[in-house]
């Protein structure tokens, strides 16, 4: 069954047309709501008809673009409701239902067959050639202050903000690495270009890269910070408390910027193109509370979002699990962890809640071995270690132990995409074969073993590994795992310890390459996701998980001085950082920088894609150990419109509120 | 007595100094700063910064700049009533603190009257009925009460209390007050929500001071001069209240020294299971985050607070007990 879900997901087919260059709009969808914008048949939640007719706010239709978005419902078309309440552990964003009010309002969306359905943009066209992207607006969108949104908005994020090396935030070169012009065509278009063919950025806008804060900025309300729009900006920093103008800027250029100052000192909202924008930050709540402006309408002409605001309560963690079946949480799935699923199983009738497994191929555990560590690489390097290490790992008993059998022993977890052939369904090294494991260690030469049983390295010394983890891991189940695979490793011989470490230690000792094995949290919800951002796991290892640390900063370095935008005296020394890769490794490198130059679902898509993963799937160098399992979701039993399989781009979990103004309450 | 406080303000005066000193060096201790902590945060969420906003906010912050800079730069604000900006929150450390030291007094000195109030009167029960049931089952009690983990208890109450009564697990309020204004009917969701709370962080304390109490008074009942007034035929309440109680209280009175900083801090973790906006947890997160002055000016405040509290004892046992007062006199 979970498999044929993830079947079902993967990218069987292609909008041809579409990947082709062909030119896609809103067409049909939007045509009951102009009909309905033509006869002023537009309606609005009770507390906003509240505000219309004390004269605060324009009529709803003044409000609405001029052919409005039209909600595919989940389940239904609803009806308006007051407060949804949520739990979260800080005031960070990256919570539930906080994502949305950050990320969301994607300039378009990606459904399961891959097609791109525009979303805030009305349309959008590839060239032929892949070396461009117009993207077209809606007419009378506007900003939660009633501004309009246009052209400009996205010009200003691009040229201003991203190529800006004094407010550049880095997410350019993180999500959408290829873009070096937009250009303004008039208010209602504009073309992003690129010097290297680039398809993949039409699928790019239907994830964070075509969202808030990356394809678009309000500049209407930024402007002031910029020095070059104001030539007082530096005044007006030194005003607000800011040494400079550029750090003026980057304290409001993202709703959520450290410390929401914006709202508590300047008492002036960003504005937002989000569903719901931020009201009021303290240490235990967050409110937000509905835009009055949004963009979308369902079929009956009634604007979204459904529920006026999100109440956010911040909790501990544990408590937050206490509260989820005492039933106060309405909606959860960044704090229900699998590790709880029993307990949310009990108490779901009692707690008034359902509990949703959405299919998303998690993969609550996986480790690599740093290729490139200075005093074990060489034995990390070898294939037979990488394997031994596979085979001592029980993983049924992880599954059974810790995860309550949700999910699969998965050493590679690919198999059911596009490009897998049959054979990589089965992985030999899923097997538990602690005797193979064994005669692998002999082999690779940690045959000699102390009075103890340990095993000893070349230098007669015990040989020991040290598994290294974040403590601020999402899943605490982590930390079960880990206890398993040190026992299981040390049964083969092998002195396993373990250490978990806060983010900031983890990520220093990662940039130092000082890291042996680590272990994370990792998922292949769907291809596009694979295609369109996690490229750089496959290609020199992730945040998430390292495998080749020095390599990675190598080849990172590499192709921004290929690429010209960076040369080599950018870098200490004029030499570039890290170590250079083995041949090998620089051409897996090179396949991903191909991949992306191909169309998704293409023959050249398949050929190339097969060559990395196969590469992968040959030498072990990310190994999971369970996976295969869904995401938990605890929704209340009257919230409707809740996703429970396919949702969004599955960018990141946090997706699962791209269409979250949906929600509402029976 | 004038020239002893004197000296005693002196000495807090120079610890004050060493401390900050300390205090400041081991918030640096840990690798990174705030900065590295926030890229980490940022990054474990694949959100990427750039070297030169980095720089930037290293300056804005002052980060670059040597330790001893940073640390006579802190100190002298610190003495002029700047106690900077929390990084994380972007704010007054004093504004951050403030809000939440009103819930955290409020909930300490509850507690605090709580435990007396139970703890005194068992206390005195279970020396003067020693071995009786009543006293084993304050012993029972006692230990139970000492050896709990708090947060512990907290995760089983709270959960009893959901399944028993439906009592709204963790925080100081029902979802509905959460964000709400101030009214009667918030008060009163307040109230529910403080039990718990109160049980928790009182437990070992009650448990303690029965201990402390019963082990002093019963010192102190088995002496020469309990005997002689017994002899010459006082009464039983008479001599308790007016000679053992009083000295077996000694040691009671001498925590006030710790307390006082614990009303402020609270039981951190406690407070972070409950939930409880109070300072304590507060701290924790300034600590991981390396929001250095936010932690600067807590550890700063608990340790002021913890001299203030040890001169407050002292003094108080001086006048509740005159053989200190006298050894006081003898000495200056």
């Amino acid at each position: 069954m979970y498999k044929a879900l993830i079947m079902g997901i993967a990218l069987l087919t292609v909008n041809a047309v579409l990947f082709a260059g062909g030119s896609t709009d809103s067409g049909s969808t939007s045509a009951p709501a102009a009909s309905m914008a033509a006869s002023g048949e537009y309606s609005e939640a009770p507390m906003l008809a509240a505000m219309v007719a004390a004269g605060e706010l324009p009529p709803v239709a003044e409000r609405l673009p001029v052919e409005p978005p039209v909600m595919e419902p989940i389940d239904s078309v609803g009806t308006y409701g007051d407060t949804i309440y949520v739990f979260v552990n800080s005031t960070e964003p990256w919570n539930t239902l906080q994502e949305e009010t950050e990320r969301g309002s994607y300039l378009a969306y990606i459904r399961a067959d891959t097609t791109v359905v525009p979303n805030l943009a009305k349309g959008f066209d590839l060239a032929d050639d892949f070396l461009s992207l117009t993207i077209t607006l809606r007419e009378g969108a506007q900003w939660s202050d009633g501004q309009p949104f246009t052209a400009d908005d996205i010009v200003f994020a691009y040229e201003d903000w991203h190529f800006d090396s004094r407010v550049g935030s880095g997410t350019q070169a993180f999500w959408m690495n290829k873009v070096r012009r937009a250009i303004k065509i008039d208010d209602y278009n504009v073309r992003l270009e690129t010097d290297v063919p680039y398809p993949v950025m039409l699928a790019k806008m239907g994830e964070p890269a075509g969202g808030d804060w990356h394809s678009y900025l309000p500049k209407h309300y930024l402007e002031k910070f910029h020095i070059k729009y104001n030539p007082d900006a530096d005044a007006l920093a030194k005003e607000l408390g800011y040494d400079s103008w550029s750090l003026a800027f980057n304290a409001h250029d993202w709703e959520y910027q450290n410390g929401f100052r914006h709202l508590i000192d300047d008492n002036e909202p960003r504005p937002t193109m989000q569903p719901w924008k931020l009201i009021e930050v303290t240490d235990t709540t967050k409110v937000h509370e509905r835009n009055p402006y949004f963009y979308k309408v369902d079929e009956l002409g009634q604007q979204l979002p459904y529920l006026d605001r999100i109440i956010a309560g911040i909790a501990d963690m544990e408590t937050i699990q206490l509260k989820i079946i005492a039933g106060e949480v309405d909606y959860d799935f960044v704090n229900a962890t699998s590790d709880n699923y029993a307990l949310y199983k009990e108490n779901e009738a009692a707690g008034g809640y359902l509990l949703h497994e959405v299919p998303v191929n998690q993969i609550p555990i996986a480790f690599a071995f740093n290729q490139t560590h200075e005093e074990k690489g060489h034995i990390f390097r070898d294939l037979r270690f990488r394997q031994a290490m596979s085979l001592a790992i029980n993983a049924e008993e992880v599954l059974d132990s810790v995860y309550f059998g949700l999910g699969e022993p998965m050493v590679f977890p690919v198999a059911d995409a596009t490009f897998s052939p049959p054979e990589w369904s089965n992985n030999p090294m899923d097997a538990y074969d602690v005797d193979e494991a064994n005669r692998l260690l002999d082999a690779v030469g940690l045959d000699q073993r102390d009075g103890d049983g340990w095993r000893l390295g070349e230098d007669g010394n015990q040989f020991t590994i040290t598994i290294e983890g974040r403590i601020q891991g999402e899943h605490s189940a982590t930390g079960k795992s880990i206890e398993l695979i040190r026992e299981y490793w040390r049964a083969v011989g092998v002195h396993t310890e373990v250490k978990l470490s806060d983010n900031a230690l983890h990520a220093q000792r990662r940039d130092g390459n000082l890291l042996e094995v680590n272990v994370g949290t990792w998922g292949f919800p769907s291809e596009a996701r694979q295609y369109m951002i996690d490229r750089e796991a496959w290609v020199h290892g992730s945040h998430d998980l390292h495998w080749a640390t020095a390599w990675g900063d190598w080849l990172m370095a590499w192709i921004q001085v290929e690429e010209g935008t960076r040369s080599l005296s950018d870098y200490e020394g004029g030499v570039l950082p890290g170590l250079e890769p083995p041949e090998e490794f620089k051409q897996l490198f090179q396949w991903g920088e191909e991949l992306q130059q191909t169309v998704l679902g293409s023959p050249e898509y398949i050929e190339t894609a097969r060559k990395i993963y196969g590469f992968h799937f040959d030498n072990l160098l990310m190994q999971g150990i369970v996976g295969g399992q869904p995401l938990l979701v605890v929704a209340k039993d009257n919230l409707v419109n809740v996703p429970k399989g396919y949702f969004g781009s599955a960018a990141w979990w946090g997706d699962l509120n791209i269409e979250a103004e949906q929600l509402y309450f029976k | 007595m004038a020239r002893y406080l004197l000296r005693r303000v002196a000495y807090m005066v120079m610890l004050l100094i060493l401390l900050s000193f300390v205090v400041f060096v081991i918030i640096q201790l840990p690798p990174g700063d705030y900065l590295t902590t926030y890229i980490a945060t940022l990054e474990a969420r694949r959100i990427p910064i750039t070297e030169s906003l980095l720089e930037g906010l290293r300056e804005q912050y002052g980060l670059d700049q040597p330790l001893h800079v940073q640390y006579l730069k802190w100190a002298g604000n610190f003495l002029r009533g700047d106690m900077g900006d929390s990084f994380s929150q972007n704010r007054d450390v004093v504004k951050v603190i403030s809000e939440r030291l009103a819930l955290s007094v409020t909930l300490s000195i509850s507690t605090l009257i709580l435990v007396y109030l139970i703890a005194v009167p068992i206390g005195i029960y279970s020396a003067t009925h020693p071995h009786s049931f009543g006293d084993y089952a304050a012993t029972v009690f006692g230990f139970l009460g000492l050896a709990t983990p708090n947060f512990l208890l907290a995760l089983i109450l709270m959960y009893l209390a959901f399944t028993y009564f439906g009592w709204s697990p963790g925080g100081l309020f029902s979802r509905e007050y959460m964000s709400a204004a101030w009214s009667f009917a918030k008060v009163i969701d307040l109230l529910k929500h403080l039990p718990i709370p109160l049980i928790v962080i009182g437990t070992a304390g009650t448990a303690e001071i029965i201990r402390i109490l019963r082990a002093s008074l019963l010192d102190e009942l088995s002496k020469q001069y309990v005997i002689t007034a017994r002899s010459k035929g006082m009464q039983e309440g008479a001599i308790l209240f007016k000679y053992p109680v009083r000295v077996a209280l000694n040691p009671i009175i001498s925590t006030v020294g710790y307390l006082l900083p614990a009303i402020i801090s609270g039981e951190t973790l406690t407070a972070i299971v409950l939930s409880l906006p109070t300072i304590g947890p507060l701290l924790l997160v300034a600590l991981r985050a390396q929001d250095m002055y936010l932690a600067g000016a807590i550890v700063m405040l608990l340790g002021a607070l913890i001299l203030v509290g040890n001169l407050i004892s002292d003094l108080l046992l001086a006048t509740v007990d005159p053989r200190i007062r006298f050894g006081v006199r003898a000495q200056a």
